[in-house]
């Protein structure tokens, strides 16, 4: 059986993905930070926060 | 009653808003619009999932399995089928002695190809498909005893591939040419006008699916329901660019902002060199070649209204340097007109009467906040870059100007806005801060 997604909903889908990702990635940078000093990811932060 | 529920509240009614405004919007889009955005989503994802850094591949495979554990008749499959990548599962192809024919077929076909080992790869883009079944390998015969292709297992891949990215269940990807895959083929060729219902994958059906494939705009979905058995995440995914659609390379830059694996040293005036090189005029003056100007101090470059002297026909522009006064230089509408240094300035007057004109133009487009729900840069989306004044696109129809203030506020009209952190394809949400 086939489910069709429209071509809006295919968009819907990929932003919340594209969102997610973002999510994610925060989180993990922050959770990173604490264990380690690194450079790069703080700087994201001060970008980010 | 807790305290701060009035400011929940004020939250709540403000998302509501933004919910609002966004299906309001969805409405409006048209066809073009909403093609346009699903191509920027399927280069963001793409860019994700090609990330040399390794925690935004795992944040992308994360997020990816949260949004298909969420939707309801999704898979990863699908998924990936709309950012046209298949992702192929080496381990099934090692598990039987009919997966180790693929796999030995695999390396022998594979062993002189431009395009390296599928084993390696691991992933086939829509551009390795439409080369596999362009190629001659479509001339294969098919065994219907055992339901093997006798020649290719790399073809029967991209046969797979090729399905699945246009909608139909293959089940696994794996080189095997099973009832799955002859049942994908059947439903392909039912949908299809004018093909025999046979399941075999001949020359006419093939050259049908590489027609549909070939079409940039053809809307694919794919199957669901049936889970193919490789929905595990891929633990090592040799990262390959898509070849059919060049990755847009200010939405690159984008993304990387937006996801960082670098830091960007914000120049100090309007733009970077590389959109200032995209300018029509920094174009025409570099090929002028104008002596005295040197073209790698250029920040901006903007047409201004020909008053003050200037001819009706003439074009007149400023030219922003760093560090060094303004330029402005004239040019005639003939054919072949060059550009002529003038110290006429248009519509520019002292400062402080330019600094007049920008807030009346500021006035006259001022949005409703409410109006505004992302900020973007006027030539391509993207996190606003840094400078005075710059104009962003809030919605698909005007342009307003903008006061960065700093890396997380800006001003538009009367109202602040904050950075919110939250992503999108076109980059960083802002949103209307409280009073």
């Amino acid at each position: 059986m086939v489910k069709k997604f429209s071509r809006s909903q295919q968009v819907d889908i990929m932003q919340k993905i594209l969102h997610e990702a973002n999510k994610e990635y925060q989180k993990t940078i922050q959770e990173n930070e604490s264990e380690t000093a690194n450079e790069d990811l703080e700087k994201s932060l001060k970008i980010f926060n | 009653m807790s305290a701060d529920l009035p400011e929940k509240l004020e939250s709540k009614i403000e998302e509501t808003f933004d919910v609002k405004e966004t299906l309001e919007s969805a409405s409006e889009e048209t066809e073009k619009a909403l093609e346009i955005k699903y191509e920027q989503c399927k280069e963001a994802l793409s860019l994700l999932y090609e990330s040399s850094n390794e925690t935004v591949r795992k944040s992308f495979n994360d997020s990816i399995d949260k949004v298909v554990a969420e939707t309801d008749g999704l898979t990863r499959e699908q998924v990936m089928a709309w950012v046209e990548i298949v992702e192929v599962n080496e381990e099934k192809l090692g598990g039987s002695s009919q997966a180790e024919w693929v796999r030995n077929q695999l390396k022998k076909e594979d062993s002189d190809d431009k395009m390296g080992n599928l084993l390696e790869k691991k992933i086939l883009t829509k551009a390795d498909v439409i080369q596999i079944l362009n190629s001659d390998e479509a001339k294969v015969n098919w065994n219907k005893e055992s339901n093997t292709p006798e020649n290719s297992a790399r073809y029967t891949l991209a046969l797979q591939a090729g399905l699945r990215l246009m909608g139909q269940d293959t089940g696994t990807v794996d080189g095997l040419f099973g009832e799955n895959t002859k049942a994908a083929v059947i439903a392909f060729q039912e949908a299809e006008e004018g093909l025999n219902v046979d399941g075999d994958p001949g020359p006419l059906t093939i050259g049908r699916m590489l027609e549909i494939l070939k079409e940039e705009k053809k809307e694919i979905s794919s199957t669901d329901e049936v889970k193919p058995e490789f929905v595990e995440k891929p633990e090592k995914i040799v990262i390959k660019k898509m070849d059919v659609i060049q990755p847009n390379i200010d939405l690159k830059r984008d993304i990387d902002k937006t996801l960082p694996t670098r830091i960007n040293t914000p120049l100090e005036n309007e733009g970077t060199i590389d959109e200032i090189k995209n300018n029509s005029f920094y174009k025409e003056l570099e090929k002028q070649n104008i002596n005295g100007l040197d073209m790698n101090n250029i920040t901006n470059i903007k047409q201004k209204e020909n008053k003050g002297g200037i001819e009706d026909g003439e074009t007149l522009i400023k030219v922003k340097l760093k560090g060094e006064d303004n330029r402005f230089f004239k040019k005639g509408e003939e054919n072949g007109a060059q550009w002529v240094e003038t110290n006429r300035r248009g519509s520019e007057g002292t400062d402080e009467t330019q600094k007049e004109s920008e807030t009346e133009n500021l006035e006259e487009m001022m949005p409703r906040s409410r109006d505004i729900t992302m900020l973007m840069n006027k030539n391509g989306g993207g996190d606003i870059k840094n400078g005075k004044t710059i104009k962003v696109k809030v919605d698909d129809k005007y342009y307003y100007r903008v006061y960065k203030i700093s890396d997380t506020e800006v001003r538009v009209g009367g109202n602040l806005y904050t950075k919110t952190g939250r992503l999108s394809p076109i980059g960083i949400t802002w949103k209307k801060a409280k009073k």
